[in-house]
C-alpha cells in the first residue's frame, strides 16, 4: 500500500454519466483495499459535450444523480433490494462486497446553484463548495446549504475547495499564476462564475485579471499570506474540510508542487 | 485543526502521452501529502 493514513476520494465524479452499480462496486473495493479511507464526491455535471458523449440527456442529470445515490446506498447495504425509479430498476438484487465503512463511505456533493445546494443538503453527507466562486457567494451558499440540511434532518458538513498559488510573495504568486488563471478563464467562459462584486467590469475571459480573480477567491502568496486568507475564509464560512489544488496542466512542475505540499503541511495546516 | 485534502492534477493535454508519468507524480504527491500532515488526496474522476 502506497499510503497508510490519508483519506482517498473522488472529487468529483460526474454521477449521471456513470452506472450506479458500477460506482457502488468500485467504491466498495477501494474502501476495502484502503481499510475504510474512501470518500465519494459527486457532481451532476454542467458541460453539454460531456452529456452528449455519454448519450445522457443533460435534463436528466438531477434525477439520475438522486436515483443513483439511492441505488448506491442500497448496493452498499449488503442486503437484497428492489428499486423502481425513473431511470433505474432492480428486482431482488444483491451486490457484493460491502464497503468497510458502514453504512458506506461518506458521500459529498458539489453544487453551485440553489437547487444543487438543496439536493446536496437532502441527499449527501456533505456539500463541496467549488473553487470557482468568491467568498461572498460561497458565504451566502453556505447559509442556504446549512438551512436546507437542517430542514432535511441532516447535519451540515461543508468542504471548501480552493485553487492556490504558493510562492515567496504575492508578487511572485502573480508571476506564477498563469496556469491557474488559464483554468479560471475557462470556468468564466463556460458560465461557471456566479456574478459578484469583483466581476462588475469583466465581460470577457481576457478581462479576468489576477487581481480580480485572486481577491476572496484564490489562495495566493507566501505561507503566511495563505494562512491569513484561509483564516478569513474560516471566520466567514466555517468549513469543516478544505481541499486545495496547487497544480494545473500547465504547471507548476511536480518538484515545485512537492515543495508546496511540504511547505503548506509544515507552515499552514497546523495553524488552521 | 481544519483537515486539509490535496487535489492533484490528473490531466495531460493534449494527447495524454505522458500519463504514466502523471500517475507516478500523483502517487508521489499523495505520499508527500501523507508525510506532511494532509488529511486526504482527491482525484478528479
Amino acid at each position: 500500500m502506497k499510503t497508510q493514513r490519508i483519506k482517498i476520494g473522488t472529487c468529483v465524479l460526474l454521477l449521471p454519466l456513470h452506472h450506479p452499480v458500477h460506482v457502488a462496486e468500485d467504491c466498495a473495493v477501494i474502501d476495502l483495499a484502503t481499510k475504510g479511507r474512501l470518500i465519494l464526491s459527486v457532481g451532476v455535471g454542467y458541460q453539454p459535450h460531456d452529456f452528449a458523449a455519454f448519450e445522457v440527456p443533460s435534463t436528466e442529470r438531477a434525477t439520475r444523480t438522486e436515483e443513483a445515490l439511492e441505488v448506491i446506498r442500497h448496493c452498499w447495504s449488503g442486503e437484497r433490494f428492489s428499486y423502481s425509479g425513473k431511470h433505474f430498476h432492480y428486482q431482488d438484487t444483491l451486490i457484493t462486497p460491502r464497503p468497510l465503512q458502514q453504512p458506506g463511505p461518506p458521500v459529498w456533493m458539489a453544487s453551485w446553484t440553489p437547487p444543487g445546494l438543496r439536493r446536496a443538503a437532502k441527499t449527501a453527507d456533505g456539500w463541496i463548495a467549488d473553487p470557482v466562486q468568491s467568498l461572498p457567494v460561497i458565504k451566502e451558499y453556505a447559509t442556504r446549504y446549512r438551512t436546507a440540511a437542517q430542514k432535511a434532518g441532516r447535519k451540515p458538513y461543508i468542504c471548501l475547495m480552493r485553487d492556490a498559488v504558493l510562492a515567496g510573495s504575492l508578487t511572485e504568486a502573480e508571476t506564477e499564476s498563469g496556469p491557474t488563471m488559464y483554468t479560471h478563464r475557462f470556468y468564466f467562459q463556460y458560465g461557471a462564475y456566479v456574478p459578484d462584486e469583483y466581476l462588475k467590469d469583466v465581460k470577457r475571459p481576457e478581462d479576468l485579471t489576477f487581481a480580480k480573480t485572486a481577491k476572496d477567491r484564490l489562495i495566493v502568496g507566501s505561507p503566511d499570506d495563505c494562512l491569513q486568507q484561509l483564516k478569513h475564509w474560516q471566520a466567514e464560512v466555517q468549513p469543516d474540510y478544505l481541499i486545495l489544488r496547487f497544480r494545473q496542466p500547465g504547471g507548476p512542475s511536480h518538484q515545485q508542487t512537492l515543495e508546496a505540499i511540504r511547505l503548506f503541511g509544515e507552515k499552514v495546516i497546523p495553524k488552521l | 485543526m481544519l483537515p486539509v485534502g490535496y487535489l492533484p492534477c490528473t490531466q495531460d493535454p493534449p494527447s495524454g502521452a505522458n500519463m504514466t508519468r502523471v500517475i507516478d507524480e500523483i502517487m508521489a504527491e499523495a505520499q508527500a501529502a501523507e508525510t506532511y500532515g494532509w488529511d486526504g488526496c482527491f482525484i478528479w474522476a
